[in-house]
């Protein structure tokens, strides 16, 4: 076998894992109700604070052990599976979408309307992510809706910036003019000419940004910013955590890992698409 | 030679004795030097969860925001106080005190030779000063109760004496200038004061404590330093007492372990912890009643029918929240804001705290016409001192869940949720609160106002008979009249089911060595810091 053969199979292997790890994920996310004995809401505060089942006074019954509030933590876990996918799969469809559209008319008419939406994405790209996602869920209050919302709005000038600058090297090619030549509007040559070519960098940035998403998603659940309580989401488990380190470290621990997992996976599987589709886009 | 060495030995010889005779004869005719003088020693940190604002002026901000602490070790009283929470004649400035026949004043007849930290003498004039400058309306005096109303002016007799004239009965007067109450009776120096004027003042204050302000680091710590001798407290046991602002529990933790504090502000679920790694914990039993506000009972909201709060009391397993949630370190009550050092003020002892009946609490609902529940919302939030407050929230909404009521939890810090409360804009909302608990039948009274009294700020009532519960015991001109009412106002809240009450916790520190007893009292709003540094 050729050394570069070898080498592609690797890479493989390599990629099950974090395939492996993604496909648990969303397994478990879309067939929570049938995973858990559970509810992910319901208290019982005698049964607070267990421990995993491998230590002494854990049981197989709550095999991660319970929260301060006595629920399971393996039913939170994959509840919070699922809020961190929808919240990511949301946000990066509205964000995605609206940066991709700006850019593409950014980056096709050019001139003061290129200049005007690509000050707006600087002045967003600048602004500290967190702050400005917190301010937005402070006045509109915590919910699903106002944390997809506020991820989104800080999401969508990486994709702005970036299909822009796809388009402003695509609108020069020849299919473009010859489009223009037969005819077409400017509003379907976009859709139809230039969107399909873009289509390739858009999936690969949208891949690379789902771990990114899980991130923040988290960091303002943990700040106590993002969907309020009961709903279990991996950030605000590991707040609840946070006073029992020293005592009952499952509490954060497993969120955490869950929380490193995925994101790892993502990247890894965002990479090799990224490779795949087109090595061209490595510096993303 | 040899003659005249033996004649110069002879001579030293003579000069030795000579000297060992003198040096015996001055030891013999000394003075013994007697036991080495007693002086303040060492350090003694205190890391506290709050500090307020730290300004070192006793009607600056509210005593229950941390600051009554240093202020104790700074200022002495009008009125001095026993640790369980009585006046005393024994403590205070005032070394007795007499009520008028008619009612309408009261004599004060003060210590003389009580210091101020520069020396000079605190008299009447200075009383008259600080009293006066209660009622400045950038004066912040929240626990004058009755007094406020009733005060018409100071009268300077002698240097040694003073008479608060009154506009009408206020039996209480004694207790609201005592340090068993707030820091309303504090005696600040009136020449030094409108010589440097407020702001000066707050950043060098002088008092007539035990203690004088030696560093105030805003946001960081209080440094005091001790005197060689006060009159009341003797040779205090520590040369500096240090406040240092630590809201962080983990890091209060720390600073114990490390050396870096002597005594720490103590969460109840952390005890065990604390206690399994060799350390003290002192508590302050039943400090605080705990309750879940129903807030605007007058709109027409669901919690404006008794039935229903009835039913909501019946639906929360108390005896599980304090075990769990506040681990233990509690019992449930019957009804906030009196909690079981009331009895001593007239509450009913009798009144139990409501069962957990989630049956009978849906039987309730459903009288009301609320068979299928309702929705509402329970707001969460954290403070340094009740960091069980947000799973409080979580637990209620639980157990209000399994009856129907759907609580949906609204996390808000507690600064916008009192602008809300006074805005009154939580229609049949509810809202997590403590108060401390009280033993006096007046302290009852006043906390009854702020929350029950239809005119009130922070009210959450607008109920007549409450109103003239509470108005004709701010107006009794008798001690056991007002205890009576108290017991009265008791029961009527009970029956009501006016809050959701969940119980009175403990208030913990944790010690090193340094510590060897404490009791932390029963005086409003303080740990009874003046136990720890006297001998």
């Amino acid at each position: 076998m050729s050394p570069l053969k070898r080498f592609r199979m690797g890479r493989r292997w390599f990629l099950l894992i974090p395939l492996s790890i993604i496909t648990v994920m969303i397994t478990t996310a879309v067939l929570a109700e049938f995973l858990t004995p559970y509810s992910s809401t319901e208290i019982s505060l005698a049964n607070r604070l267990r421990p995993p089942f491998w230590e002494q006074g854990g049981s197989l019954s709550h095999p991660l052990g319970t929260d301060p509030m006595g629920r399971d933590l393996l039913t939170r876990m994959i509840y919070g599976a699922r809020i961190s996918l929808v919240v990511a799969m949301l946000a990066l469809l509205v964000g995605g979408g609206i940066g991709a559209a700006l850019g593409l008319i950014a980056g096709y008419y050019g001139g003061r309307l290129d200049a005007l939406v690509m000050r707006v994405a600087d002045t967003t790209m600048a602004f500290p992510i967190i702050l400005f996602a917190i301010l937005f869920v402070v006045v509109l209050g915590g919910s699903m809706v106002t944390t997809v919302f506020a991820v989104a709005l800080v999401l969508w000038a990486r994709y702005a910036r970036v299909i822009r600058g796809e388009v402003l090297s695509l609108r020069e090619r020849d299919f473009v003019a010859q489009a223009r030549v037969a005819g077409c509007s400017s509003s379907r040559i976009m859709l139809i000419h230039l969107f399909p070519n873009i289509l390739n960098t858009l999936v690969v940035l949208l891949s690379l940004q789902v771990g990114w998403v899980i991130i923040v998603e988290a960091s303002l659940s943990f700040l106590g910013a993002g969907i309020p309580p009961p709903t279990p989401t991996w950030g605000s488990m590991i707040a609840e955590g946070r006073d029992y380190i020293a005592t009952a470290w499952w509490v954060s621990f497993f969120p955490g890992l869950a929380i490193l997992a995925t994101v790892l996976s993502f990247n890894l599987f965002g990479d090799w698409l990224r490779d795949a589709l087109d090595p061209k886009l490595r510096q993303m | 030679m040899k003659q005249w060495c033996n004649v110069l030995l002879m001579w030293l010889g003579v000069a030795a004795l000579g000297l060992m005779a003198l040096s015996t004869s001055i030891e013999a005719g000394a003075p013994s030097p007697g036991p080495a003088a007693v002086k303040p020693t060492g350090e003694l940190r205190i890391a506290s969860a709050f500090l307020g604002a730290q300004r070192m002026i006793p009607w600056a901000e509210v005593p229950s925001g941390g600051i009554k602490q240093p202020l104790l070790l700074v200022y002495d009283t009008l009125v001095g106080c026993t640790d369980d929470g009585n006046v005393s004649a024994e403590s205070g400035v005032a070394q007795r005190w007499e009520e008028a026949a008619d009612k309408l004043s009261w004599t004060f007849w003060l210590r003389k030779g009580v210091l101020f930290h520069d020396g000079t003498e605190l008299t009447a004039e200075d009383v008259q000063f600080s009293i006066d400058s209660l009622f400045d309306p950038k004066a912040v005096a929240p626990l004058l109760g009755p007094v406020k109303g009733a005060y018409k002016e100071i009268e300077i007799k002698d240097p040694a004496t003073i008479v608060i004239h009154l506009k009408q009965p206020a039996i209480f007067l004694p207790w609201n200038f005592s340090c068993a109450t707030g820091a309303e009776g504090m005696i600040l120096p009136k020449k030094y004061f409108q010589r440097v004027g407020a702001d000066s003042f707050a950043r060098a204050p002088i008092g007539s404590g035990p203690y004088r302000v030696a560093k105030n680091t805003i946001g960081s710590a209080i440094q005091l330093e001790a005197l060689d001798q006060h009159w009341r407290d003797g040779v205090p046991k520590f040369k500096t007492v240090t406040f240092m602002l630590v809201p962080e529990e983990s890091t209060r933790m720390a600073q114990l372990r490390t050396g870096e504090a002597d005594v720490i502000a103590l969460s109840r679920e952390k005890v065990p912890e604390v206690k399994a790694a060799g350390f003290q914990v002192f508590s302050k039993l039943n400090d605080q009643v705990i309750a879940v506000y129903m807030q605007q009972q007058w709109d027409p909201v669901p919690v404006a029918d008794t039935r229903v709060r009835q039913a909501l009391n019946l639906a929360i397993d108390k005896e599980a929240i304090i075990k769990f949630v506040f681990a233990g370190q509690g019992v449930p009550a019957p009804m906030y804001p009196i909690g079981s050092y009331g009895v001593a003020g007239g509450a009913d002892a009798a009144l139990q705290p409501y069962p957990y009946d989630p049956q009978r609490a849906k039987q309730l609902l459903a009288e009301a016409g609320y068979s299928n529940g309702f929705d509402t919302k329970i707001y969460s939030y954290v403070t340094a001192d009740l960091p069980e407050l947000n799973r409080l929230s979580e637990a209620v909404a639980d157990y209000l869940g399994r009856v129907g009521v759907r609580a949906k939890i609204t996390p808000m810090d507690r600064a916008a949720l009192s602008t809300k409360r006074q805005a009154k804009t939580l229609a049949g909302d509810l809202l997590p609160w403590s108060t401390p608990n009280r033993s006096l039948a007046i302290h009852i009274v006043t906390i009854m106002h702020t929350l029950h009294h239809s005119q009130a700020m922070f009210t959450s009532t607008a109920d007549p008979a409450l109103d003239q519960m509470i108005d004709r015991a701010l107006a009794a001109t008798d001690v056991a009249e007002v205890e009576r009412l108290v017991g009265e106002m008791h029961r009527y809240l009970y029956d009501h089911a006016n809050n959701i009450t969940i119980g009175e916790i403990h208030t913990n520190y944790a010690t090193n060595q340094k510590i060897a007893q404490w009791d932390l009292g029963r005086n409003l709003y303080d740990n009874n810091p003046r136990y720890l540094i006297r001998r």
